[in-house]
């Protein structure tokens, strides 16, 4: 039987704001019309440990909270590490990656000698998997605006660039608005540098 | 009027809600009076929802001082006509067994009064795994498993109708992946409670059939439920919306599935293309179960296949039902070897099993199934959980490290307790030999310390928890002489499940003023001699007064105090305070991994081409206790221009 979901996997660290870039999808893809299921995991990892967004969409059917192995049609890094730990385990074939290029060391790397890959490696990766990768520093952009703390709408702005998503930018906007009320406007020019930022790159390739 | 989804009063209107929220939602229709709770994760959000609309609304809220008083809230307030509504996680039942115990054999409540369990499978945020709808069969009342955040809410207004039905508590039972999760959920009219609390008969009038039929009270009312309330839930469980079967006729397999597994395995028939070819039973209300739609489902198929967490609790009752209709038919699952036991279940486990019993190929696309990504799996290093930095829990854990070592050369048995500070079990600190329970930290001190142990029994405890469950272990101990050394770490909230209120905070659920508790005084009423108060961002002092109370006669008690800092870094943000962050200088920095290898801040990083420590000032949040480890003084506060 066909897909009846679209898949979105949004994944980061504790503390980076994934769970309320994921709420601005899923309240954007309401007024569109559509059904919506996210599976948060957080709860100990809320601080510093991973924290990832599984976000469906659907028009009839969303099933559960939580996406299958290896068929997400997206994967949104908020973090370089984390989105290459997800979209392994779940990305379809031939689906699209957007990842911030920011690193967050993982206390293991520091403690127990794990080496952190490069950046350049992880991207590398991601794209043997096989994936369409787009990438940014969110926090550099971010700080254009309000601040770092807007580096996970930058992302949605960069997702919502990638045209990956049956949800219209103009829904994303409005969503932010009624999210973040005062906040709004400095988010919502976070959310067009990362939208920019990653239409750029769709042009050149 | 309310601008949160859990006030609006918007019938039809679909919004975006999580599963927790969708329970205060619920009982907010329902017309809820009196809500209570503990916080404890996955359940922690579902009354801080409510305390957020509860004065506008009209009803009460409050952050119990644990989990028994809140269900003992939840049961007085319905015993007066109130519907009320006690939630924590599948733990907190624990606490509130013994009265809920007596409760459920007792059919007196006067108003509805739901129970909302969130139940953790796979231990996110808990250390152990445990399926509360063993404790609703214990306790003869009905358990409902909604499966998303539509049903959590539709089913806790159910929940309290029947509750009202059968004057019994009802369970709503949710795990994480409910509670957690975020849906579509379609609003209902909100019903608001315009009936006077009044005293009824109560027992009284139990206590007079009883005597009238000359049976014992106890009997007398546990036959009574028996007789009664068993049989109606079973009618109730019978029409209920979420007992589903869909079965065309001439299958020979059959789902069965509750909760958020019934999605996955609906998801997996659809993938596996099953859909007609096996029944599905849908069980929305899994305990009881419904007798008439499940004997039809068993009378019909040759083999059902279970999914649900975590025990085999549908699997063992349609197993009994089976049974005793006399139907020769195959239950799988979990207790047969078909389904796994421990953990969560998922689209991929789900599709798996089914395809294995429905004889069709079928397999994950897992990294491990190609070379390609196992080797790409090969390079991500693991991320784990990590305190904070600055936070206060590692500065008291580095004071005590360095007071024993000084007292005895750091042996001792150490216990520890549940929050954020259980975390300091993991290195570079390992502060603990043991972790159990809210309170367990003293609880077991009382034990450890009469056996002629040669080494300190330190008790590690948060505020939060003190309160909960340390008081009547730290009574204990002075009662019985137990030397005990407890060491409580104040950070000033409940850190863990996310910064909620405490009796030492003088902040209530609704976020209105009330009068805090101080633990000194506290500590001191129970009869402690040595009791000190300590900033841990002063570690040499900290270490020092833990010194003292190490070497002093008796029961000694430490509070550590300090705000959590993710709690402090929320108030700067707000009030617009900048971190001014710290910086390694170079120069001065040898190399020598003491930071990192005995304090273990996340901030603090190596760089191993120049073989010096840096620090993330993303990350430092200037506390600046780093530079009491630092033994060259490498580290110091950047200056202006830097």
């Amino acid at each position: 039987m066909a897909k009846q979901t679209l898949d979105i996997l949004m994944a980061g660290v504790g503390g980076q704001g994934n769970i309320l870039a994921s709420r601005i999808i899923g309240d954007a893809a309401i007024k569109t019309g559509y059904h919506v299921a996210i599976g948060e995991t957080f709860g100990m990892g809320q601080r510093g440990g991973p924290v990832s967004s599984h976000i469906r969409i659907g028009r009839i059917e969303i099933y559960g909270p939580l996406i299958p192995c290896r068929q997400c049609e997206v994967v949104v890094g908020l973090e370089p590490l984390e989105a290459l730990r997800n979209a392994l385990r779940y990305l379809a074939k031939e689906a699209v990656v957007v990842t911030n290029t920011r690193p967050i060391i993982p206390v293991e790397v520091t403690t127990m000698g794990y080496p952190y890959p490069k950046v350049d490696e992880i991207i590398e990766s991601c794209k043997r998997i096989p994936a369409r990768v787009y990438t940014l520093d969110s926090y550099a952009l971010a700080e254009k605006t309000g601040g770092y703390i807007m580096q996970n709408i930058v992302m949605l702005g960069a997702l919502s660039g990638t045209g990956a998503i049956p949800v219209s930018e103009d829904q994303l906007r409005e969503a932010i608005r009624e999210r973040l009320g005062r906040a709004a406007e400095q988010n919502l020019q976070a959310f067009e540098l990362g939208r920019q930022a990653v239409l750029k790159q769709r042009r050149v390739t | 009027m309310s601008k949160s989804p859990i006030g609006i009063d918007a019938p039809e209107k679909r919004v975006l809600m999580m599963g927790n929220h969708a329970v205060a939602r619920g009982a907010v229709e329902a017309g809820v009076q009196v809500a209570a709770s503990y916080p404890g994760t996955p359940a922690s959000e579902i009354l801080e929802a409510l305390g957020e609309v509860a004065n506008e609304l009209g009803f009460r809220a409050q952050w119990s001082v644990n989990e028994m008083v809140a269900i003992e809230t939840a049961i007085g307030a319905s015993l007066v006509g109130a519907r009320s509504l006690a939630s924590c996680k599948h733990l907190g039942v624990n606490w509130g067994m013994d009265p809920l115990m007596h409760i459920c054999q007792w059919p007196i409540l006067t108003a509805g009064m739901v129970l909302a369990s969130g139940d953790d499978p796979k231990g996110h945020s808990s250390a152990n795994e445990q399926d509360n709808r063993i404790l609703g069969e214990f306790m003869e009342i009905p358990v409902l498993e909604p499966s998303d955040a539509q049903e959590a809410k539709d089913y806790t207004v159910r929940a309290f109708d029947i509750s009202e039905a059968l004057r019994t508590p009802v369970m709503v039972r949710l795990t994480t992946r409910v509670c957690h999760a975020s849906g579509d959920v379609t609003l209902g009219p909100i019903r608001k409670s315009t009936r006077k609390p009044e005293v009824s008969a109560g027992m009284v009038e139990l206590y007079t059939e009883a005597i009238m039929s000359g049976r014992a009270i106890t009997e007398y009312a546990h036959q009574k439920v028996h007789n009664e309330r068993i049989p109606q839930a079973r009618e109730i469980s019978d029409s209920f919306p979420g007992n589903r079967l869909r079965m065309g006729g001439g299958e020979e397999l059959a789902v069965a599935a509750s909760g958020v597994c019934r999605l996955y395995a609906r998801e997996a028939i659809d993938r596996l293309d099953l859909g007609g070819k096996v029944a599905f039973f849908e069980v929305g209300m899994s305990n009881p179960l419904p007798l008439t739609i499940a004997t039809r489902l068993l009378s019909n198929v040759s083999r059902v296949l279970v999914f649900e967490e975590t025990e085999p609790f549908i699997e063992r009752n349609l197993r009994v039902l089976a049974q005793q209709a006399n139907l020769k038919i195959r239950i799988l699952g979990k207790a047969t070897g078909h389904v796994p036991v421990a953990g969560e279940l998922d689209v991929d486990l789900c599709s798996e099993s089914l395809a294995r019993m429905a004889g069709i190929e079928f397999q994950r696309l897992s990294v491990g199934r190609s070379a390609l990504l196992e080797e790409l799996a090969g390079t991500v290093p693991p991320r784990m959980v990590a305190l904070c930095p600055a936070c206060a829990h590692r500065s008291t854990a580095y004071a005590f490290k360095q007071a024993i070592q000084e007292y005895n050369g750091g042996q001792y048995f150490g216990v520890g307790d549940i929050g954020c500070y259980s975390m300091l079990l993991s290195p570079p600190l390992m502060m603990y030999h043991a972790v159990l329970c809210m309170g367990g930290s003293i609880g077991l001190a009382n034990g450890s310390t009469q056996t002629g142990l040669d080494v300190p029994t330190v008790s590690f405890i948060g505020d939060s928890t003190f309160f909960h469950a340390g008081i009547p272990g730290l009574l204990n101990a002075v009662f019985n002489r137990a030397k005990a050394k407890i060491i409580i770490l104040d950070n000033g909230v409940t850190g863990m499940t996310g910064f909620q209120p405490h009796p030492g905070t003088g902040i209530l659920a609704t976020g209105e003023q009330t009068t805090p508790i101080r633990i000194e005084d506290m500590v001191r009423a129970c009869g402690v001699q040595f009791v000190e108060v300590v900033d841990p961002y002063n570690m040499r002092k900290t270490k020092e007064v833990m010194l003292e109370a190490l070497k002093s006669p008796g029961v000694a008690v430490v509070i550590s105090r300090r705000l959590c800092s993710t709690e402090q870094m929320r108030q700067w943000r707000r009030r617009g305070i900048e971190v001014k962050p710290f910086v390694v200088d170079p120069e001065t920095c040898t190399g020598c991994r003491t930071c990192i290898e005995t304090y273990g801040c996340p901030a603090i990083l190596w760089n191993s081409q120049t073989g010096k420590a840096f620090i993330d000032d993303a990350l430092c949040r200037g506390c600046g206790t780093c530079t009491q480890v630092c033994e060259t003084k490498a580290i110091k506060p950047r200056r202006g221009g830097e």
